[in-house]
């Protein structure tokens, strides 16, 4: 019944709109970010009675594919924290205490994480940002849960590296507190 | 979880540029409301996602106009601009399905029509923003048979464009329908056989025409092709092309002419993405095969006594050969290259066409 199928696509949609939209936030321009639900969702309408059970794995999977289309159409790739350094709005943060080293903090690890190589940086980011499962973020890998373990093994293990890394040289040479602390990466 | 990854992953939680505030601010804001309406208001375009396995060769056949059969029923006799029938939209819609954005041919699908008719067969054509068009053949025996599309850079390159297709087995006395349009000045079109035989062939709408070849033909024209005249009003020829014979046009006819054949299985939902490779090793002293990556990191492929090989992609390998081809390399017993064969995903072909 087309009425019913509508509203229980509505139902989708006000549920998880937001997570798609915060998913797109993380990895793309805000202005990109709405594209990117809208097309994410306009793939779920027309799958909608395909639709597994969980469906976020799935829309996040969909979204996923969307961004990397966008990506290979349009090369302007600018990193979330060159984004943030260049003060570009990519969201208020999730627990910014609004003190300048709250801020540094926060740069050091956006830029540690965009160190990490792609897989590593996903696995970090679909458990810590978008709050997958393992089960769910490998299923949307396309990967079993023990690749994802290690994944996320190893994006740990190079984060806390890179961090400490960082910390000795802030205390080796302190910057103003006004600079980000950035970790170079070519891009 | 120890302190020292527990402090971690707080620490990136805390680094998330996007908060439950901005989260909740967006979901009940004007934007998020029009972005639903705006779903909600498309059509709803049902399209087959099973896993399919596409041919790259496909692709590159397409490029020079020489189509396979496919699918189901519609019928001729119609006014040229008329509107294509569903199933016709539908092809022409999934050309585009699982290209990445700046692939898509992107047809206007809304205006697809009717260009050219004959008996037993119609031809629609929709048009492409860069000048280019799609054409399909439906006929009242096979049905729709397949889009093949000329992106506008590639128009000019033939003068008459060709779509010939056909369905297994084909017999002497199958039926030879074919379709295209001129891309030069022309008045006028004829076909011409091998035993001397011409034939008119009227032009439609846009140039577009289609033809079935006469039955006292098609013997010949199965095993020596025809040929396609262009003419201007002064009866000079401005083009012509060749309809080659039915041998040749079949997909296993010149996969067995390459040292290595080689199709990928890809998933039209995403045509980035290789699955696998399969094929054949057509050199006969190989007794190996290596798929070199991008990255140049190997893998070795076993080959069956008739050199057909198969292998699926690792998960983490699909994306590997989306913008860049990597190389199937053939060996023989002491180890000696034999045969090379480049193996990409069907966009890549297809952004390179």
């Amino acid at each position: 019944m087309p009425d019913d199928r509508e509203a229980r696509f509505e139902r989708l949609f006000r549920s998880q709109a937001d997570v798609v939209r915060s998913y797109a936030l993380r990895r793309a321009d805000p202005e990109d970010a709405d594209d990117v639900v809208a097309e994410t969702f306009l793939v779920a309408w027309r799958r909608f009675d395909d639709m597994p059970a969980d469906p976020r794995p799935w829309l996040l999977g969909v979204a996923r594919h969307v961004l990397a289309n966008r990506r290979r159409a349009d090369r302007r790739v600018v990193s979330l924290s060159a984004r943030l350094a260049q003060g570009v709005a990519v969201g208020s943060g999730a627990h910014t205490d609004g003190t300048a080293a709250g801020t540094e903090l926060r740069l050091a690890v956006i830029s540690a994480l965009e160190h990490l190589p792609d897989k590593e940086r996903e696995a970090m980011r679909l458990l810590a940002w978008d709050r997958l499962s393992p089960a769910d973020a490998a299923t949307m890998l396309g990967c079993s849960r023990a690749t994802l373990a290690v994944r996320a093994h190893r994006a740990r293990r190079k984060l806390a590296m890179l961090l400490d890394q960082e910390g000795d040289r802030a205390r080796a040479a302190p910057a103003p507190p006004s600079r980000p602390i950035r970790i170079a990466k070519e891009q | 979880m120890t302190d020292r990854t527990r402090e971690l992953m707080t620490m990136v939680r805390d680094a998330d540029p996007a908060s439950p505030q901005d989260r909740t601010n967006w979901a009940t804001s004007t934007q998020a409301e029009a972005v639903l309406r705006m779903i909600l208001a498309s059509e709803v375009s049902v399209v087959d996602h099973e896993p399919k396995e596409y041919r790259t060769m496909r692709v590159v056949l397409v490029a020079v106009a020489i189509v396979l059969a496919a699918a189901a029923g519609a019928a001729a006799g119609e006014i040229l601009g008329t509107p294509a029938p569903a199933t016709v939209q539908q092809d022409f819609t999934n050309v585009d399905v699982g290209m990445p954005a700046d692939l898509r041919l992107n047809p206007d699908v809304r205006d697809a029509r009717l260009a050219a008719v004959t008996e037993g067969a119609a031809l629609y054509f929709a048009t492409l923003s860069d000048g280019g068009y799609c054409l399909e053949i439906v006929t009242d025996a096979d049905g729709a048979r397949g889009a093949v599309c000329t992106p506008g850079a590639a128009v000019g390159s033939l003068s008459i464009e060709i779509t010939a297709p056909f369905t297994d087995p084909i017999t002497a006395t199958s039926p030879i329908v074919v379709g295209g349009r001129v891309n030069v000045a022309a008045s006028s079109l004829e076909a011409r056989f091998a035993d001397g035989v011409t034939g008119a062939i009227p032009l439609g709408a846009e140039s577009f025409y289609v033809f079935s070849v006469p039955n006292d033909e098609l013997a010949g024209a199965h095993t020596n092709g025809l040929e396609l005249i262009a003419r201007d009003a002064t009866g000079a020829v401005t083009g012509s092309s060749r309809v080659p014979p039915s041998e040749t046009r079949r997909p296993e006819a010149t996969d067995r002419l390459m040292p290595i054949f080689v199709s990928t299985i890809s998933t039209h939902e995403d045509f980035t993405k290789v699955l696998g490779v399969e094929g054949r090793v057509n050199v006969g002293h190989a007794v190996r095969l290596e798929l070199r990556y991008p990255d140049a990191t190997t893998v070795r492929i076993a080959i069956d006594g008739q050199g057909r090989y198969r292998y699926l992609l690792p998960s983490g390998r699909q994306d590997d050969l989306a913008e860049l081809p990597g190389t199937l390399t053939a060996y023989d017993a002491e180890g000696q290259q034999v045969a090379t064969a480049p193996v990409a995903s069907v966009a890549y072909w297809h952004g390179l066409g």
